[in-house]
């Protein structure tokens, strides 16, 4: 009889309910979570990427601009050691063009960290070197001493002033005009009275 | 719908599929375990450096605040601070701390102290994000600060910067003008000449002038000299201008005076007289001069000196 004719053995295997209903779900809900969390992981890790490349822009900003105020604070310390002392002053006096107006950028590096000290030392160094130096130099050492004022406020001029008196008040007769008209300047921003102005 | 086995089936090949069911499952779970694990380190690896170089931001900007504090120090007690932020920028922070500072040393009795805050004040005001929100203090600090000489300049450019109305610094430089010194005229004229491009005050001095004895003369060593103020005279050469000229030739004294007055006044009465010397200087072409107050000195559309208002007609003495 056809009817008792053993069946082909079906190739795929049988599942059974309980595993179609069940297992299936189940195995497909983890991969689905698991694909899921992986995915959360790797976009977290995009924005971290991109979060890390910005903090690494403000970082470098960050060191730039502390590299450009470490040089504008080495600049400082280098002009602070280059004029911490009166001898600067006379080195720049004689190497400086005389024609050209007293610098006055430079010299306030001097003037802004020296001691009364020092500020005596200086007018005693340039009266010291004046007598021998060129006309143009003694013409520029009297531009210096006349710009004290400019750098120095008026209560710590008040113990130079009877010493620039001394040094400067001869030179209004001296030969040369320019030296003349330069120390009657001179004694006139220390507020000294000038026996020339008087005269006049 | 799939077929359910007949009990009597052999199970072999299901238990073999169950089997190998299982260790694929496994082998997933155990690399999508593993992908994980190797991304969440991967991100902590991330977090880690971003949080290093987060510190490392903040230990430059501890360490940029201090050199902040220390060049502003340096600013008030006078230093020169704007040749160094001419060649590097620095940011707002550094204007918030500075620019007062500098304010104040706008009092110092030391000119140099002042002179060099008011070039860093230029120069910090230049990079200012917005430097309108100290135009109160800056108007306090330098309107008082004006004595037409050489600081005009920088005052007036200071107060532009900061937004200050133009009439407001116009009438201080007109209000403040001494016309008993000639030289506070002329450089009145000059600065709102450089810095508004406007010729409104200059017939106001070239009038003055030209009421004076030796007023033409002067006008004519501002033409000579090139600069701004001789610019503007020779636009706003006038009739007047032209009969001061007339009257000074009388009375000039050497022969140098008169033939400098006569190019002049030769000028006014045909603009091609202008001697070589004065057509070949680029600072100086007649027909390069500005004429409108909407001119930029960058501008090329120039009025040719021919057509100016100013030049006389044919039948002027």
């Amino acid at each position: 009889m056809p009817q008792d004719l053993p069946q082909p053995r079906s190739r795929w295997p049988q599942f059974s309910l309980w595993f179609l209903l069940f297992v299936i779900p189940t195995v497909a809900g983890i991969v689905l979570g698991a694909y899921s969390a992986v995915a959360a992981q790797d976009k977290r890790f995009r924005d971290l990427i991109a979060e890390h490349a910005l903090v690494i822009q403000e970082c470098s900003e960050a060191e730039a601009r502390h590299k450009s105020l470490v040089r504008i604070e080495q600049a400082y310390e280098e002009m602070i050691a280059e004029w911490n002392s009166p001898d600067a002053i006379l080195i720049e006096i004689r190497t400086t063009n005389p024609t050209v107006k007293w610098a006055r950028r430079d010299p306030v590096y001097f003037f802004l960290q020296a001691s009364d000290q020092q500020l005596d030392e200086l007018v005693d160094l340039l009266a010291e070197n004046f007598p021998d130096s060129h006309p143009a130099i003694q013409a520029r050492i009297l531009e210096c001493v006349k710009s004290f004022p400019e750098y120095v406020v008026a209560e710590r001029l008040k113990g130079l002033r009877e010493k620039v008196r001394r040094f400067v008040e001869p030179l209004q007769f001296d030969s040369d005009e320019r030296i003349q008209q330069l120390a009657a300047e001179t004694l006139f921003a220390f507020n000294s009275p000038s026996p020339l102005r008087e005269e006049e | 719908m799939s077929r359910v086995p007949p009990a009597d089936e052999p199970r072999s090949n299901w238990r073999y599929y169950r089997i190998v069911f299982g260790m694929v499952a496994l082998s997933l779970v155990i690399s999508f375990w593993r992908i994980y694990q190797h991304q969440t380190e991967l991100n902590l690896e991330v977090e880690m450096s971003i949080q290093e170089l987060r510190q490392e931001k903040e230990r430059y900007d501890k360490e940029c605040s201090v050199l902040i504090d220390r060049i502003a120090a340096r600013g008030e007690m006078g230093m020169p601070i704007s040749p160094l932020l001419a060649t590097r920028k620095i940011d707002s922070e550094f204007n918030e701390r500075a620019i007062p500072l500098l304010i104040a040393n706008l009092k110092d009795s030391r000119s140099v102290v002042v002179d060099n805050a008011l070039a860093a004040l230029r120069a910090l005001l230049v990079r200012d994000e917005n430097p309108e929100r100290w135009k109160a203090d800056l108007l306090q600090a330098l309107l008082p600060m004006f004595e037409y000489r050489t600081r005009d300049q920088q005052l007036v450019t200071i107060l532009l910067l900061a937004g200050v109305d133009h009439e407001v610094i116009r009438s201080r430089l007109i209000d403040n003008v001494d016309f008993n010194d000639i030289d506070t005229v002329l450089h009145a004229g000059k600065v709102m000449q450089s810095s508004f491009s406007d010729l409104d005050p200059l017939p106001m001095y070239v009038d003055y002038l030209c009421q004076r004895d030796d007023g033409a003369m002067r006008i004519v060593d501002e033409i000579e000299m090139h600069n701004i103020g001789g610019y503007a005279l020779v636009e706003s050469m006038n009739d007047a201008f032209l009969a001061a000229l007339h009257r000074e030739m009388l009375e000039a004294k050497t022969p140098q005076q008169q033939a400098r007055l006569q190019v002049w006044i030769d000028y006014a009465k045909d603009p091609s007289t202008l001697p070589e010397r004065f057509q070949t200087s680029p600072r100086f072409m007649p027909g390069n001069i500005r004429v409108s107050p909407d001119d930029t000195p960058n501008s090329t559309t120039f009025r040719p000196i021919s057509n100016l208002p100013f030049l006389p007609k044919n039948d002027s003495p």
